[in-house]
This record gives C-alpha cells, sequence and structure tokens, in this order.
C-alpha cells in the first residue's frame, strides 16, 4: 500500500468524523452515556491466532490510546507471543515426504514466519455506537470500531534438519525485526464508566521475500516466496479509561 | 486448536443467563425503549450468500435456503439447505477404485476448489496434504435452534438508528461430501453426520424485512479411501474437518404479531 493511500484512507476517516461533529447536534441513541472523547484508555490484552495456515500464537499485549474525540484515536501497544511456533498440519506434511525433502532447508512455502514480540502504534476510528439488551434484563452501551496501523515485530522460523522428520523445529531461524502492518476491528462493550471489554480480530502482517530452496528433478535449486505473511488474532482486552 | 470451538460455544452458551426464559406473571419491562421489532410467532424466509473462511487448502462459495419460526423473541427453530454443487451429471465412473470416482464432471460447482496454499504445497515444494484435508460439503440439510438474547439499538455516525438482534446457533444434519484429484476427477467421499454450531446478527429495515450476517461453522469426519498402488495395499485417511461458512442473507418475515411498545425507565 503506497503513502498516497495510507494518506487517503486517513484523510477520509477525519472527514467523516468531522461530518459526524456537525450532524450530532441531538444524539440518535439516547442517554449516551459513555463518551470516548478526551479520554486515555490503558489496555491488556490476551489473543490467540485464527484462521492459522501453518503457525499458530498466543499473545499478551499492554496498550495506551488516547480519543481525539467520541469517533478517532490513536493507541500505542507492545506484546509478546507467550506460544508461537508451528501446527500440527505442517509437521504433519513434512513427516509424510522425508524423502522428496531430503538436502532441502528452507521449505518454499509462504505464511511459515511466526512473531515473538511486537511494538505498534496506529488509528482507532469508532463510527458506530449502540446500545444492546441482554435477555430484556441489562442493557449494555458498546461502540463498534476498526483500527489500523503499523510497528515492528520480531518474526521466526523454522528449517529442516538432517534427519527428518525428527529434526524439523529444532532448528530455529531469527529472521530478524521486520516492519509490520495491521488492521482490524471489533466491538467495545461498557460495562462501567471507567471500564470496558473489547472483542476484536485483528491481522498482522509484513512484506515477506523469502529465499527458499526446493528440487527440480534432485537438485535442490534456490526459489524466492514473494508474499505477505499474516498471522490473524482474536483479541479479549480488558481497558481501564481515565 | 479448531476443536476447542465446540466446548467453548457450549460454555458460552450456558454462562447465557437463564433470565431468557424466565416469564414473570407480571408484565415484563424491556430495558431498551421503543423496541420496534418483534419476531414472536412469525415465519422467516432466507436466502443466503457466502464463502468460506480460514480453510487451508479449500474454497467453497454457497448459497442457504432457510426457513425459520420464531417461538418466542429469544428462540426460533430454523430448516436450512446448503449447497455448493447442484447435481447434474456426476460424469464417467472410474471402474476399480474404492469410493466412486468420477472422470468428466458436468455438476454445477459453486467454487469448490482449492486455494493458493494448495497450489503451492504440490508445485513449489512437491509436498502432498491428506486427501481428508481437502473434503468439502456440497450439499447440506439440516436443523437448528436459535437463541438471540441480545436486542440492540446503533447509529452510525449519529445519522441514523438501526435495530438488530444478535444470535447463537446449533444445530445437526447430513451433508454429501467430495474431493477433487490431482488429476481432475471428483471423489464421493460419502454422506456425513454434520454439527453445526455459529452465531450472527439480524439488521431489520423494515418489520417484514432483515439482513443477516451468519458465520457458522460445519465439522463432520471426513474418511478418504485411498486405493492400492502397486503392490500395496489400500489405505484410509481420516480427519475431524471444520469448515467455516460466512454468509450474507435477505430475510423476508410474515406473521407474529405487531411490537407493543413498553417504557422503561433506561
Amino acid at each position: 500500500m503506497g503513502v498516497r493511500k495510507i494518506l487517503l484512507i486517513v484523510g477520509s476517516c477525519l472527514a467523516l468524523s468531522a461530518a459526524a461533529q456537525a450532524v450530532a447536534a441531538e444524539p440518535i441513541v439516547r442517554n449516551q452515556l459513555f463518551g470516548l472523547g478526551g479520554r486515555f484508555e490503558a489496555s491488556l490484552t490476551p489473543a490467540f491466532s485464527v484462521f492459522d495456515k501453518y503457525t499458530r500464537h498466543m499473545t499478551i499485549s499492554a496498550g495506551l490510546g488516547y480519543f481525539f474525540n467520541d469517533y478517532i484515536g490513536l493507541e500505542f501497544e507492545g506484546g509478546y507471543a507467550v506460544l508461537h511456533g508451528d501446527r500440527s498440519l505442517l509437521k504433519e506434511i513434512v513427516s509424510t515426504a522425508v524423502d522428496t525433502l531430503q538436502g532441502i532447508k528452507k521449505l518454499p512455502l509462504s505464511d511459515l514466519k511466526y512473531m515473538t514480540w511486537f511494538v505498534q502504534g496506529g488509528l482507532v476510528l469508532c463510527p458506530l455506537y449502540g446500545k444492546l439488551e441482554l435477555s430484556s434484563e441489562l442493557a449494555v452501551s458498546f461502540h463498534l470500531y476498526f483500527v489500523g496501523g503499523a510497528g515492528v515485530a520480531d518474526w521466526r522460523y523454522h528449517q529442516l534438519g538432517d534427519a527428518l522428520p525428527d529434526d524439523f523445529e529444532r532448528i530455529e531461524v531469527d529472521y530478524g525485526v521486520k516492519p509490520t502492518f495491521y488492521f482490524g476491528g471489533g466491538l467495545r462493550f461498557h460495562i462501567a464508566r471507567a471500564w470496558s471489554l473489547r472483542l476484536e480480530i485483528r491481522d498482522e502482517f509484513f512484506y515477506d521475500k523469502y529465499e527458499a530452496e526446493h528440487k527440480v528433478a534432485t537438485t535442490v535449486e534456490p526459489k524466492t516466496i514473494t508474499d505477505f505473511n499474516h498471522v490473524t488474532l482474536v483479541r479479549l482486552s480488558m481497558g481501564w479509561s481515565f | 486448536m479448531k476443536t476447542t470451538r465446540i466446548p467453548v460455544a457450549i460454555l458460552c452458551a450456558l454462562w447465557l443467563p437463564a433470565a431468557a426464559y424466565a416469564q414473570s406473571v407480571n408484565e415484563r419491562v424491556h430495558v431498551l425503549q421503543k423496541r420496534d421489532y418483534s419476531v414472536k410467532g412469525k415465519f422467516e424466509i432466507g436466502l443466503f450468500g457466502g464463502l468460506t473462511v480460514g480453510d487451508v487448502f479449500t474454497q467453497q462459495f454457497a448459497h442457504t435456503l432457510t426457513f425459520d419460526y420464531h417461538v418466542n423473541e429469544a428462540l426460533a427453530i430454523e430448516a436450512l439447505w446448503m449447497s455448493s454443487k447442484l447435481p447434474f451429471a456426476n460424469g464417467t465412473r472410474i471402474a476399480g477404485s474404492g469410493q466412486a470416482e468420477y472422470k468428466d464432471d458436468k455438476n454445477f460447482r459453486w467454487g469448490e476448489t482449492y486455494t493458493g496454499a494448495y497450489d503451492q504445497v504440490k508445485s513449489d515444494a512437491q509436498l502432498s496434504p491428506s486427501n481428508a484435508d481437502l473434503v468439502m460439503l456440497s450439499n447440506y440439510i439440516g436443523v437448528a435452534v436459535q437463541f438471540s438474547p441480545i436486542y440492540g439499538k446503533w447509529s452510525l455516525f449519529n445519522w441514523g438508528l438501526g435495530h438488530a438482534d444478535i444470535y447463537l446457533t446449533a444445530g445437526g444434519g447430513v451433508a454429501t461430501t467430495d474431493y477433487r484429484k490431482a488429476n481432475g476427477n471428483w471423489v464421493d467421499t460419502g454422506t456425513y453426520f454434520v454439527g453445526s454450531f455459529g452465531g450472527g446478527f439480524r439488521i431489520f429495515l423494515a418489520r417484514w424485512l432483515a439482513l443477516r450476517l451468519d458465520l457458522r461453522d460445519y465439522t463432520f469426519a471426513a474418511r478418504v479411501e485411498v486405493p492400492a498402488q502397486g503392490g500395496g495395499g489400500g489405505t484410509v485417511e481420516t480427519k475431524i474437518r471444520n469448515s467455516l461458512y460466512l454468509m450474507f442473507g435477505v430475510c423476508l418475515l410474515f406473521g407474529g404479531e405487531a411490537p407493543v411498545e413498553i417504557w422503561s425507565p433506561y
């Protein structure tokens, strides 16, 4: 995505926010008890990966956000993947092709990299406010929001060893710290004046140009894999605003 | 990790308050004012289109026809038919194979295909995923119970007011399944019992018209018989398969009662 596109998206968000404020003389949803404008929010977020291709993650992160008004805010966070590694699907594929993989160290597949830690920041857009009633007994206010931003993350992958399939996952390669981007969306449920619960789905990705290996007849030759490496996380976050 | 979805869904369902079923002898008061859309006693016919999400090797589009009866505001019973294949002609059956294998398939398939990850595994890495990982649902008929304890109002940038309810659904049925071999032939892998669970929300556009977004997981035990190669014996590959469908639907509601406005202090 080019710089122009990013600027266009940010500009559109700001324009929408300004338009909304111009219209907002009288709230459409009455008794809007939970505003975001002018408040900071500290959050603690456990997460786990979904739609995994070859890797899996469980992460924990802490963040701080600030909302300029009810619709737009900024957030920064850092986190660590307490569980990171390969799915059993990849181990299974490797274990059934030991002869084919002889001599190959780097699998020619995309989405092989998993992240260990990350630091990132971005924009939060909250276009929708609503109230839910749970079994006609309990009223819960919520915001629907979208996030997008960038940062850096440390990525790693497993290389194949000489004695397959046992050697797979014994050799971890530090792929380095890469510029990493994210976008996503979710619901913020307001539990009390200062406390909220966020349920969010977020895609973390980086552009990966990876020098792998493959076999041509019986000869191992280099092969370049270029693709975006994705990790999709479901995040359950507890936030405290002040 | 996919196998954890079922216990998580059950825990979530148990956690939801039993108050949804409790009906006081006194008038029940809704905590949201002006509940304009009631579904109690209504029938609902829906037509959905959507696709599978998250599967590593397979990709399907599907259409679904649903028929719901809303017993009350929180509970509905649903019958549905979901299809990715309209059977016209299976083609010529290959003799000698275990499960029925056909070449020159003429069935109408709405996107039953494999992903780029499958092509990469096969061609770049020269590896082979298990055949059981390639099995897809082609037609599903089942019933489900829909529990919608949450009703809400929302505004987009404070421009207008929308009404929606959020539901959980669980059910079961039977499905036909198949997969495509590398040579292009289709293999009928049999009919299975399928369990389903999921959730979604229903946005009311009028008292007789709603839009629905539905995320539903279909779980079944896929079994593929791999015929004997050369002098060796055949093998059987089995996998628990999860197909997660994201569906968007248009629904018509009819029957039932007009909602009664109930005052609430909230």
